[in-house]
């Protein structure tokens, strides 16, 4: 190679005069070496390619002038002018325009782009690469760069682990977690707004001001969010009243999805009311259906079990955390909340009650396992309900998202729009991180 | 700050741009842009692309089949963002090659290169979507505002993105127009985005209700007034990805294959050589794939209820 570059420096070096240039041109054009630039700086480059633009490029290379071709006098003028646009404008600030390396690869080999009587499209082309006024910000940029790439890595990080609901975020310092405070504040007005159905319990642990687990439960979220291959456009569109349809499933699903991995289902304390009175209406239900059962539905239920073991196991080994991510947070909190020991304050009546208010929560597979562990005879459910069930609690699962959707972003109304912001699962970190962001809040 | 070459590859992999760095790719465009006259001037050869909407991979394939930013001038007539679901990533792409190759590639307006319209089409929602907030649309937005209404090619070939306006008959009144605004509901700057040719006797009132149907006495009375010989617009889906009309003095180009998703047409783009013959390339949709690779399939309204 040093050889064939020799030949070229002794033939023609692209008709570029002094040998410095064309050295630094063949690199940065050639080899993609944009740290030749820095490293020789605008001093030492721009007089000699402004040479080249003004003097050698219209005169030695292109035939324009030689033959005396129409309006080759107004080319080199406006190529003059174009020098001292740059001299001015770029030399004098010791900056190259941010378009400069277009402007090498112009200038150094200007045959590539154009034919040997086209000065007129060259100077054209010269003249949109050169009449910016910004600079090429090379030291931002590789600084920048730096600072992507340690993002990156602390997002795989993140996303390498398991379980990441109690885990430190790297990139949280004490200052964020401090600037995060009055935000996670105006989170709770919004929630305590927005949430019209009971959640009490929920709110405890939820929004009690720990940044950290918020943080978390948002990374992992986007995590979830990753996987899901959906249309935000048709979203928009019908989720008008749906909300109010589902608003009652929607408490009821939220604490079932609440207890279900509890092993002790008897944390029903006095907050619930309406959780019990979904509970007895859903039980008559079953009562119903258990009327027109027959034996085949004892497969479907063991079926159903096989499942619900599944997805226990899944449970357990956090392999999924698509799947669980729901209702993982909701019963991490719930392990810490002193609700078990209601279970011995409970009446007779009462527990029974809540025994029968079980079973509708129970649908969620995890649970309908413990039925089936119990031996229970209260197993009778028809495939339908099952199914029927199962859906609300699919869409109560996700109902149960959407108040975690609100801690995305601050300035966040309730509008759908807003809701399909969280969706879009854009990280925390990059709200926060970006200081025009900042300046709208 | 930035290494466009590295920009352009993350856009090209639909990865998400830092707010920060979509600001200075903004700012360093208009710095471009308000250089370029209402009619920018654009030499041959030049290869002429219609409608994108957002996009990405079949921009992509665009390039591809048409040679590449890299060897090949392109004019893009407009309409880069709302419908589809890359909208900023394209408009981003081809503002990161116009950055890093100004003299390969020129931008025309099109209608939905308005506040208005992307408000409702969806580049808007894809903004806030993507970003949690509308910063990003609105640096786009002033974009928008610098771009050239039309452009000519060796003083030949007029492109615009609708087509005409009774106000403006000549290409020197158009660049008397003060661009640098939202497009106004009416007057010529308006008319040049939303107009359509028709087979009308004389101007007549366009069905989308800004704009106007102008027919073959209108061009033919352009073509001759500006000495001219073919107006290239697009605006319009054409099945076949190209039609030419009134004998040929009109083109409208399409380069948005599967239109939607689901529209079914080719795209084609039409390329103009230095004796302006022209050379239509015509190609089709890939699957769009979204940044996990999953295929983006055209959605029923059931697979929503999930996430209400």
């Amino acid at each position: 190679m040093s050889s064939t570059m020799l030949d070229d420096v002794d033939n023609n070096m692209m008709g570029i005069k002094s040998i410095s240039l064309y050295e630094l041109l063949s690199d940065v054009v050639k080899q993609g070496d944009k740290t030749r630039l820095v490293t020789a700086g605008p001093e030492q480059v721009l007089p000699d390619l402004i040479r080249h633009i003004t003097e050698t490029i219209p005169f030695d290379l292109f035939i324009n002038l030689k033959n005396e071709m129409n309006d080759a006098r107004n080319l080199v003028t406006r190529l003059n002018w174009l020098g001292k646009f740059l001299n001015d404008n770029f030399l004098q600030n010791h900056t190259f325009p941010f378009t400069i390396l277009r402007i090498c690869e112009l200038c150094y080999d200007p045959f590539k782009y154009y034919k040997i009587n086209e000065l007129e499209k060259f100077v054209n082309a010269l003249e949109k690469c050169c009449m910016v006024t910004s600079s090429w910000q090379v030291f931002d940029k590789t600084h920048g760069e730096k600072q992507e790439d340690d993002k990156e890595k602390d997002i795989n990080f993140i996303k390498n682990q398991e379980d990441v609901s109690l885990m430190k975020i790297p990139w949280m310092t004490e200052n964020n977690t401090r600037e995060l405070a009055p935000f996670i504040r105006e989170i709770d007005s919004i929630m305590s707004v927005n949430l019209g159905y009971d959640d009490e319990d929920e709110e405890e642990g939820f929004f009690d001001g720990d940044e950290d687990r918020e943080m978390g439960n948002k990374s992992k979220r986007n995590v979830l969010l990753k996987d899901e291959n959906f249309m935000v456009e048709e979203y928009y569109e019908d989720d008008c009243g749906i909300n109010d349809d589902n608003s009652d499933n929607k408490g009821q699903n939220c604490q079932s999805d609440v207890t279900k991995n509890n092993s002790d289902d008897e944390d029903d304390d006095d907050n619930d009311d309406d959780y019990r009175e979904d509970g007895a209406d859903e039980d008559d239900e079953d009562d119903d259906h258990m009327g027109s059962t027959d034996d085949d539905e004892d497969d479907d239920e063991d079926r159903q079990a096989g499942e619900s073991t599944k997805v226990q196991n899944f449970d357990k080994k956090n392999e999924t955390p698509r799947k669980r991510k729901p209702t993982d947070l909701d019963n991490f909190e719930y392990d810490e909340s002193p609700s078990f020991t209601n279970m011995d304050l409970t009446t007779p009546k009462k527990y029974k009650h809540t025994a029968t208010g079980r079973f509708s929560i129970i649908e969620s597979p995890s649970s309908s396992l413990l039925n089936a562990m119990d031996g229970s005879n209260e197993i009778s459910s028809s495939q339908e309900e099952e199914k029927e069930d199962a859906h609300e609690n699919h869409e109560g699962r996700s109902e149960g998202l959407l108040p975690g959707d609100e801690l995305v972003s601050p300035s966040m109304s309730s509008s759908q729009e807003d809701k399909m912001v969280a969706i879009a699962g854009i990280t925390y970190r990059e709200n926060i991180s970006s200081p025009l962001g900042k300046k709208s809040r | 700050m930035m290494d466009l070459d590295k920009i352009i590859a993350s856009l090209r992999d639909g990865k998400h741009i830092p707010e920060e760095t979509v600001f200075r790719l903004c700012l360093n465009s208009q710095e471009l842009l308000m250089n370029e006259g209402n009619v920018t001037q654009v030499d041959t050869p030049v290869t002429i692309c219609g409608d994108i909407h957002g996009q990405l991979h079949d921009l992509l394939t665009l390039f591809e089949k048409s040679g590449g930013v890299e060897k090949t001038r392109y004019i893009f007539l407009g309409d880069f963002v709302d419908r589809g679901f890359y909208s900023l990533e394209s408009f981003l792409l081809l503002l990161c090659y116009k950055l890093r190759y100004p003299d390969r590639i020129t931008l025309i307006r099109g209608n939905h290169e308005t506040r208005q319209i992307t408000k409702v089409y969806g580049f808007y929602d894809e903004v806030v979507r993507k970003y949690g907030n509308s910063n990003v649309w609105r640096y786009c937005c002033e974009v928008f505002d610098y771009l050239s209404l039309g452009a000519i090619i060796n003083n030949s070939i007029f492109c615009v993105h609708g087509g005409l306006s009774p106000d403006m008959t000549t290409v020197d009144e158009i660049r008397t127009i003060d661009r640098k605004q939202e497009v106004p509901h009416e007057g010529a700057m308006c008319d040049l985005l939303w107009s359509d040719p028709e087979d009308v006797d004389t101007w007549s009132l366009s069905p989308r209700g800004a704009g106007f149907l102008f027919g073959k006495r209108e061009v033919d009375q352009f073509l001759e007034k500006n000495n001219v010989e073919l107006i290239a617009r697009a605006h319009q889906l054409v099945m076949e990805g190209y039609k030419e009309m009134f004998d040929g003095g009109l083109v409208t180009v399409w380069s948005a294959p599967n239109y939607c998703y689901r529209c079914g047409n080719v795209a084609a783009v039409l390329k103009i050589d230095d004796d302006l013959n022209r050379e239509y390339t015509i190609f089709e949709a890939v699957q769009a794939q979204n940044e996990v690779g999953n295929a983006i399939i055209p959605t029923k309204k059931s697979q929503m209820d999930y996430f209400l």
